[in-house]
């Protein structure tokens, strides 16, 4: 295709699908003049018109009756909730901590770094002693290095020891820039270990070494100088597993949330067809991803997880993810009982019916209608075990006079 | 209603030169050296106005000249009407000259 009829095909989505297949057929018959009379030079110019041609276009034909009928379509919708990550992308700087959590670690042979911990990696962690870290230095066979660290949250600093940035290794590829535990961290001090405090233990395993070998090993040195069984527990888990642990507490979260609403389930939702199915599925996805995205950027849940649960937050971010995705699903299944089962478009026109103190004997509730005409919703006043969940009646061509388009 | 009709130099001009045998936008163009993203959104007002009303040529005959079918435009009565208002208005408007086709 010429780069003017592209301009011309490009101006076209300006205008109203209505109009749209003239219009475009009206500009490239006078294209083709306009190439053949002014040469080629010309009909960029002259193909740069169409834009104005095409917003002038749309000027008499939003009236509000139109523009609630596009709002009330399925296509509104996706793109509103299409544009919540956007928003999320911009407000977060361009999704900082989700490129993160995705790019691999900026450390050379990031596969053999490990955290190591004394208490599982779910448990609100205290750190490990110094003296098992000096035991560990000294003895183990299985680590190329080890390093310790403190890290303080609200003063964006950490204090980590000597060898810290050699056992990390970190790269200094352009563009990868080093970060550990957090980005928001950017002072790093170095300080030597008080032997009796605790501290956030780092190491890279030597090559082939497998994390559980090593975990045997380290718990086996704490055992032959005499620490107590229970304290000689020890968990190493792989760094960039605890990165992308964010995803698997959104999967878990995601999960529990499908285990709330599937009782309710099939009395909630409507009868399924293709294009009602691939709606849901991508309304109901677009939300999720907003949710993924604002748990990320917003509750630093990446570096949360990467910190193996210091304070309990990873509770509090699977318990946003849990609430977010609930609320997700819930509000997505609401949004297409409220729809026709035709078009999608949202129903309008509620008018209550019946009387409420009369369910025994009578049918009350709120009846809702297709605005264009395919059908009509009769929703119960009250769930109850005699009665019918929402109704769905098609109305044929013969009702379709009193539905007026415009 | 479109005896009423005030309408610009711009307009008027298009209109004058429809009614001097200038049957297309691409046409109208020419004669008048206005640009394209002008010239269009104006046909558009004077149609929707009734001063102008459209046809397409017929698809054999385009295709047989191996070429699109065009949109042609041309004056209805009340376009008539309007127009000689317009040249009274703007007097150089009379200057137009016919379209050789």
């Amino acid at each position: 295709m010429r780069r003017p009829e592209w301009l011309i095909r490009a101006a076209s989505l300006l205008v109203p699908s209505e109009r749209r297949a003239e219009w475009i057929k009206e500009w490239l018959a006078e294209l083709h003049y306009a190439q053949e009379h002014a040469g080629e030079a010309r009909s960029y110019a002259f193909a740069r018109g169409a834009f104005h041609d095409a917003v002038w276009q749309q000027r008499d034909f939003w009236t509000p009756k139109r523009a609630r009928r596009v709002a009330q379509s399925p296509g509104m919708c996706l793109a509103t909730l299409a544009a919540l990550p956007v928003v999320i992308a911009l407000a977060s700087g361009f999704l900082s901590l989700t490129r993160l959590a995705v790019k691999p670690l900026p450390y050379r042979d990031a596969g053999r770094i490990v955290l190591i911990s004394q208490a599982g990696s779910m448990a609100e962690r205290s750190g490990v002693p110094s003296a098992n870290v000096t035991l560990w230095r000294d003895y183990a066979q299985t680590l190329d290095g080890i390093a310790t660290y403190q890290w303080r949250p609200d003063a964006g600093s950490a204090t980590v020891s000597e060898n810290f940035f050699s056992v990390l290794a970190p790269e200094r590829r352009a563009g990868r820039g080093f970060w550990f535990l957090s980005p928001k961290i950017t002072r790093w001090q170095i300080g030597r270990p008080d032997k009796k405090a605790r501290y956030g233990v780092v190491a890279r395993l030597r090559p082939e070494v497998s994390p559980s070998e090593a975990s045997a090993e380290l718990s086996a040195i704490l055992r032959k100088n005499g620490v107590q069984d229970w304290d000689s527990l020890v968990e190493l888990t792989p760094l960039a597993s605890r990165v992308h642990m964010v995803f698997w507490v959104f999967a878990s979260g995601l999960g529990l949330a499908i285990l709330i609403i599937l009782p309710t389930l099939r009395m909630r939702m409507p009868t399924w067809n293709p294009t009602a199915a691939g709606f849901f599925l991508a309304k109901t996805g677009l939300l999720l991803v907003s949710v993924l995205l604002c748990g990320i950027e917003f509750t630093g849940a990446s570096s949360i997880t990467m910190l193996g649960g210091a304070n309990g937050l990873v509770a509090v971010s699977a318990w946003l993810f849990v609430m977010g995705s609930t609320g997700a699903l819930t509000w997505s299944i609401a949004d297409q009982r409220q729809r026709c089962r035709v078009c999608l478009k949202r129903l309008g026109m509620a008018a209550h019916v019946g009387c409420p103190g009369c369910l025994l004997l009578d049918w009350a509730g709120t009846e809702l209608v297709c605005v264009e005409g395919h059908g009509m919703l009769h929703v119960p006043e009250m769930a109850a075990c005699w009665q019918d969940p929402d109704k769905w009646t098609f109305l044929d061509e013969s009702w379709q006079e009193l539905f007026e388009r415009g | 209603m479109a005896d009423e009709v005030k309408l610009t130099h711009t307009s008027a001009l298009i209109l004058q030169t429809i009614g001097a045998g200038y049957r297309y936008g691409f046409d109208v163009m020419e004669a008048t050296g206005l640009p394209s993203g002008t010239v269009y959104p104006a046909l558009r007002r004077l149609e929707q106005l009734g001063l102008i009303h459209s046809t397409w040529e017929k698809e054999s005959k385009a295709l047989a000249e191996q070429r699109p079918a065009r949109k042609y435009y041309k004056l209805t009565a009340a376009g008539t009407q309007t127009l000689s208002k317009a040249v009274e208005r703007y007097p150089l408007l009379q200057h137009m000259k016919g379209a050789s086709s």
